[in-house]
């Protein structure tokens, strides 16, 4: 009799425990709520349970609410916590991972410098000549220029040296103005406004100027040598 | 606790058993946590939990780093002015006559500073000298670098290169390259340009 009063009330219990499940499934409120019912539940007129069954079922229920209050809150912060990896993540990548961010014209100093200093004097050296000295350009272009700048370079070398000693031509080259539009750890694009002066004997001097866009690369000693020359 | 004991055989036996005692006190305090951890659920939530706090700790402290890289802000700041050079200069090389209103307008609105004054003081001018000289002129830009940029003082320069298309009267289209040197200053903002003059 009393066995099946304890079952009867056990199922009573589930029956209140089902309740709770479902509200406990809207938050940490509802759980509460459902302690109440299966307070009430336990205590449902039915005198005849022993007070150590009532106990034991106290405790059983009790266990089982903070369970589900332990799991809702533990829910909550996980989902918290994740929306915010989420959020942060993506709001850092917006700003690190942007083409404007991977460029250090101008940001690195240091480094800008560096790119303006090595490309400037690089120039100079290549498109400058002296008919007698035309080793020395040569040997300028050997140092400073690599790949196609190179190539097409000395491509036109020979006509232009021979052209120069016929016509006993000195070419003095300036840069005028000069910009990194990218920098990267290898490599770095730069646009540059070249003037250059002809002198040769028995005229006037006459002057030009070249606009170039020029891409250079950094080797592992850190010089920068001039890989491409774009006549703009 | 004697497994535990056991398994720490290879320390120096005053430190094992000072460890031990630790972990007693450990034990002691902690055992209200251990029914949550011998439910698989609960010590499965605990420890997505717990990464998933440390995943946004870590983004978070990204983020934060980020927003306040000065490098980064610099780096935005020469794409703002790369960007506003661009239009400025653009825009400071096109009118048409049809338009001249509409386009001297736009001019001023790209300019501050000395350019801005000299421009706004001669508007009807600059208008007048468009429609008699039936001026149609177009520009793009080819490249531009900023080779100067001071945030602080919100000041930069730019070198630009630009195609640009010119139909006068009677004349047939032009289209020629212009280098250009052009100032820039921060209005509200906004980079303007205050200054530009033709590199030769």
């Amino acid at each position: 009799m009393r066995r099946e009063h304890g079952v009867g009330n056990g199922a009573h219990g589930i029956g209140n425990e089902g309740h709770g499940i479902g509200n406990g499934g809207h938050g940490v409120g509802n759980g509460a709520h459902g302690v109440g019912n299966e307070g009430h539940g336990g205590s449902d007129g039915h005198d005849a349970v022993s007070p150590v069954q009532d106990a034991e079922f106290h405790v059983r229920a009790s266990r089982t609410t903070a369970r589900r209050i332990t799991i809702a809150v533990l829910g909550v912060a996980l989902a918290l916590a994740t929306a915010s990896a989420v959020f942060s993540g993506v709001r850092a990548h917006q700003l690190r991972g942007t083409e404007s961010a991977a460029n250090a014209a101008l940001v690195d100093t240091v480094a800008t410098g560096a790119v303006i200093e090595q490309v400037s004097a690089s120039l100079k050296a290549v498109f400058s000549y002296d008919y007698t000295r035309l080793r020395r350009t040569e040997h300028a272009v050997d140092v400073a220029l690599v790949g196609e700048a190179a190539a097409e370079y000395r491509r036109e070398f020979d006509a232009a040296a021979q052209q120069a000693k016929r016509r006993q031509l000195v070419k003095a080259a300036t840069v005028r103005a000069i910009g990194v539009r990218e920098l990267t750890d290898r490599r770095a694009t730069v646009l540059v406004f070249l003037d250059q002066q002809v002198q040769r004997p028995g005229a006037a001097p006459t002057s030009s100027t070249a606009t170039l866009d020029v891409t250079a690369l950094r080797d592992n000693g850190g010089t920068w040598r001039i890989s491409d020359i774009e006549p703009l | 606790m004697r497994l535990f004991r056991d398994r720490l055989a290879w320390l120096a036996p005053a430190f094992r058993d000072r460890l031990v005692r630790l972990a007693g006190v450990f034990r002691g305090r902690l055992a209200w946590l251990a029914p949550a951890f011998r439910d698989r659920l609960v010590a499965g939530l605990v420890a997505l939990t717990v990464v998933a706090v440390v995943a946004a700790a870590w983004f978070g402290v990204a983020w934060v780093s980020a927003a306040r890289d000065d490098g980064l802000a610099r780096a935005q700041q020469r794409d703002a002015v790369l960007r506003a050079a661009e239009h400025g200069l653009v825009t400071l090389h096109t009118i048409d006559h049809r338009d001249a209103k509409r386009d001297v307008a736009a001019w001023l609105d790209v300019t501050a500073g000395g350019l801005h004054r000299d421009l706004a003081g001669d508007e009807a001018g600059q208008r007048e000298q468009a429609r008699r000289t039936q001026t149609v002129s177009r520009a793009e830009l080819v490249r531009a670098a900023v080779t100067d940029l001071n945030g602080h003082a919100g000041t930069a320069r730019v070198i630009a290169v630009l195609s640009t298309t010119l139909e006068t009267r009677g004349g047939k289209a032009y289209t020629g390259r212009k280098r250009v040197n052009a100032e820039l200053v921060r209005r509200d903002g906004r980079w303007k340009i205050s200054a530009v003059e033709a590199a030769a």
